[in-house]
């Protein structure tokens, strides 16, 4: 856009916004009164007939002003009167910002900045797994009965694998055989239990009932299967364990998944309080566990539904020993294969597949998108969709010659679910996998679920035995499994298109709009001062609201 | 018509003349567009600038309890931003990724709301056992407060709400003066009119804090 338009635009602007703001207000009418007597008061510039009822017509902001929208976007918050007469006093709008980015000698740390930031990051990051609650098996939940107060695993299934029928336990005490086992009695058909009390982990001041059979607390059935793991699931010998220990309730799944997200917003914060360079984000190892977290790594892990985190990328040994409703967070280093917050179970389960995880991130973190051209894609023909590599499919590889290989770096990271598979346990080849082909019936669970076993055509057939993430991958692109989504970052650091893109973002968050062609050189000058800090992203944001850009507001 | 109602309906006049429409029923409202605005360019020049915004729904929950000194939109231990947020555009990032910042209709409405409710608790607030002088040099409960005590009140309440420094002298203050002066007004006229219960003094106050809020200088920055 040429100077004049600018020009022009910025003209029609505050005409726009007069329109827009008092038509509302008058359309309003009734419903806000008080708005209307409000724009009554105080006209628009464009409209104003006693110009000292109306505040100036200078879009380079006082230093009031100026004040409160850098206290807005660094804190979240007006600035108060006292800070507001300080103002008044003498003291420089940019003594502020110093002292509210924590950039001051003896400044605080930052944390309402900190708290702007991570809410910023949500528009990158999409940080909401509530809807993912397939990490626990619906057969484990706990439920309370609104008549009884009986707790029990409430999934039909269930029920009638401890009684027969889908029903609960009856109202009274529980008594046991001399094998220890609940005695039953036949009601309707069932064989039904009593109760016994417990004290349940997520509240172990109160006791509750609970069905016998569902508070049952052997480590392994009398079938060897371990009852805290999925396989036990629908074996009558296993309940919830000790303090029903292995079963969710509603409000613990929402506790964890939350907490998933309450970790990656910890980071994001660590990262700003710590000033830490910005990058370190997407590399670091570090992530911080409540008990909450603490409590499902340690005993539910393993009672997944269909979106699995095990094998699991975290020292579980190594957790802080701390009941479920302990909220406080504490720091913890995750193994060697963490990329940051590309990592973390709340990326890997709002982005289950390597596709959407890499598509995330070169559009958040490179500014790439991936998006069809203007003039659109050509239609499939019947010699193109032969081709099952959608790296040389026509259509498929305008996005997907890149993607393909970007989602490799997440090779090693379970799609449709977030477990890591090392390669010492998951070789790029394994010849039973292969076989499965063959013998469909004895397949292996870890070869359904993570390596190729069917050829739907001969350009399949070399992949078959293979790890998916190796499926139909180039071999100059073999690597990137191994690097994992540091090396997404550290290319995009090499070649400036993470320092660009981060600036860029930056910038348009705190100017609140799409940055212009003509904004370049400026664009381009804070990138080289934000690499010169050590990526430092304070920094960055203050030469970015202490710029005349930001000051200027229309 | 209750009681209550005609409260309602009391209170509404301070801010427009409503009344007439309470006491003859709903008036059609015409829905096409409105003239505002006199459509001539404004001259702001070409250079590079930041988009004035409208706060995002935590600004507004956290600024709103900053200028009245701690009270939010609550109802009970319910935020009523955070039990609305859906409606006002906040994104919970599975539906929508972002937040939209539209100074739209159903925003204005929430915020009158909120400003109804937060305004009436400060001017409550003030006129009871443990004020913190948010009409400072002002009793709120005083009837004919002396004109420059008014002044004074409605200069720090601009600086507090909006930013903005006026000295109690300013034409800028003159409009706002007519607010509290217009609602003082029907304050008093409640006192004297047998089918209007009576309004404390606080009312008036009340109505300049809801007006504060309403004003797209709380809202935007």
């Amino acid at each position: 856009m040429t100077r004049p338009e600018e020009r022009e635009r910025g003209r029609a602007k505050l005409g726009r916004r007069a329109r827009v703001a008092f038509g509302v207000l008058g359309g309003v009418g009734v419903i806000a009164a008080a708005a209307l007597g409000a724009s009554l008061l105080t006209p628009s510039p464009a409209e104003c007939d006693e110009p000292g009822s109306c505040r100036a017509l200078e879009p380079r902001l006082d230093d009031h002003a100026y004040l409160r929208a850098l206290s807005l976007d660094l804190r979240g918050v007006v600035p108060t009167v006292e800070e507001y007469d300080a103002l008044a006093g003498g003291k420089a709008p940019e003594t502020f910002v110093d002292a509210w980015l924590g950039l001051s000698p003896g400044a605080p740390p930052p944390t309402e900045f900190a708290e702007r930031v991570v809410s910023r990051h949500g528009a990158l990051l999409w940080p909401n797994i509530d809807n993912v609650d397939r990490i626990f098996h619906f057969r484990r939940g706990l439920s309370r009965d609104s008549t009884t107060a009986i707790w029990d695993q409430s999934a039909n299934d269930t029920r009638r694998t401890y009684r027969g029928a889908g029903v609960t336990c009856l109202d009274e005490p529980a008594t046991f055989g001399a094998d220890g086992r609940p005695q039953t009695r036949e009601v309707d058909g069932a064989q039904r239990e009593g109760w016994v009390e417990v004290r349940p982990y997520w509240d172990p001041s109160t006791t509750i009932k609970v069905c016998a059979f569902d508070a049952q607390r052997a480590p392994v059935s009398a079938q060897g299967r371990d009852c805290a793991s999925r396989a036990a699931i629908g074996d009558a010998g296993c309940g919830c364990g000790t303090d029903l220990a292995w079963c969710p309730t509603s409000d613990v799944r929402k506790a964890v998944l939350a907490s998933f997200r309450g970790d990656v917003e910890r980071r994001i914060a660590a990262n700003i309080l710590e000033d830490e360079p910005y990058h370190a984000l997407l590399t670091s190892r570090r992530a911080f566990v409540n008990g909450a977290l603490t409590h499902y790594w340690t005993h539910q892990r393993n009672s997944y539904d269909s979106v699995p985190l095990v094998p699991e990328s975290i020292d579980v040994a190594a957790l802080p020993d701390v009941g479920f409703g302990d909220a406080a967070w504490q720091e913890v280093e995750l193994p060697a294969e963490h990329a940051g917050v590309l990592t973390a179970p709340t990326y890997l389960l709002r982005f289950q597949t390597n596709r959407a995880r890499a598509a995330r991130f070169y559009d958040a973190f490179l500014c790439q998108p991936f998006q069809p051209p203007d003039t659109g894609i050509a239609p499939d023909d019947p010699v193109a969709a032969q081709q099952p590599d959608v790296q040389l499919r026509p259509g498929c590889n305008y996005c997907h010659a890149q993607l393909e290989p970007a989602a490799a770096h997440w090779g090693r990271w379970t799609q449709q679910g977030g477990a890591y598979l090392d390669p010492a346990d998951f070789p790029e080849f394994q010849a039973e996998c292969a076989a499965c082909r063959l013998d469909t019936a004895t397949c292996p669970e870890r070869c359904r679920l993570h390596y190729v076993t069917r050829a739907l055509t001969p350009a399949d057939e070399p992949n078959l035995g293979r790890l998916r993430a190796y499926e139909f991958l180039r071999p100059e692109h073999r690597a990137y499994i191994g690097e994992g989504p540091r090396g997404l970052v550290r290319d995009g650091l090499a070649d400036g298109r993470f320092t660009a893109c981060a600036t860029r973002r930056t910038a348009e968050w705190l100017v609140g709009r799409p940055l212009r062609e003509d904004e370049e050189a400026w664009t381009r000058d804070l990138a080289l001062r934000f690499s010169a800090s050590d990526f430092r992203y304070r920094e960055l944001v203050r030469a970015i609201v202490t710029s005349e850009t930001y000051r200027r507001a229309l | 018509m209750t009681t209550r109602s005609i409260a309602r309906c009391g209170l509404a006049a301070l801010f427009v003349l409503v009344l007439p429409a309470c006491a003859e029923g709903p008036v059609p409202v015409s829905l096409e567009e409105h003239g505002f605005g006199d459509e001539r360019p404004v001259e702001v020049g070409g250079e590079p600038w930041r988009e004035r915004r409208r706060m995002d729904i935590a600004q507004v929950d956290a600024s709103l309890r900053r200028v009245t000194g701690g009270i939010g939109w609550d109802i009970g231990t319910t935020n009523q931003f955070v039990r609305f947020d859906d409606s006002l555009g906040v994104p919970d990032y599975v539906s929508s990724t972002s937040e939209d910042r539209a100074v739209s209709l159903i925003f204005l409405k929430f915020l009158d709301d909120a400003a109804r409710n937060v305004c009436r608790r400060v001017a409550d607030r003030e006129g009871g056992d443990a004020p913190i002088g948010t009409f400072a040099p002002v009793d709120v409960d005083a009837e004919g407060p002396a004109p420059a005590d008014v002044d004074a009140a409605l200069a720090a309440l601009l600086l507090n709400f909006h930013g903005r420094r006026v000295a109690p002298t300013s034409p800028a203050l003159t409009p706002w003066r007519t607010l509290y002066t217009r609602a003082s007004a029907e304050v008093a006229a409640s006192v004297a009119d047998p089918d209007r219960p009576d309004l404390p003094p606080r009312r008036a106050w009340e109505t300049v804090c809801v007006a504060l809020v309403d004003h797209p200088d709380f809202y935007t920055y």
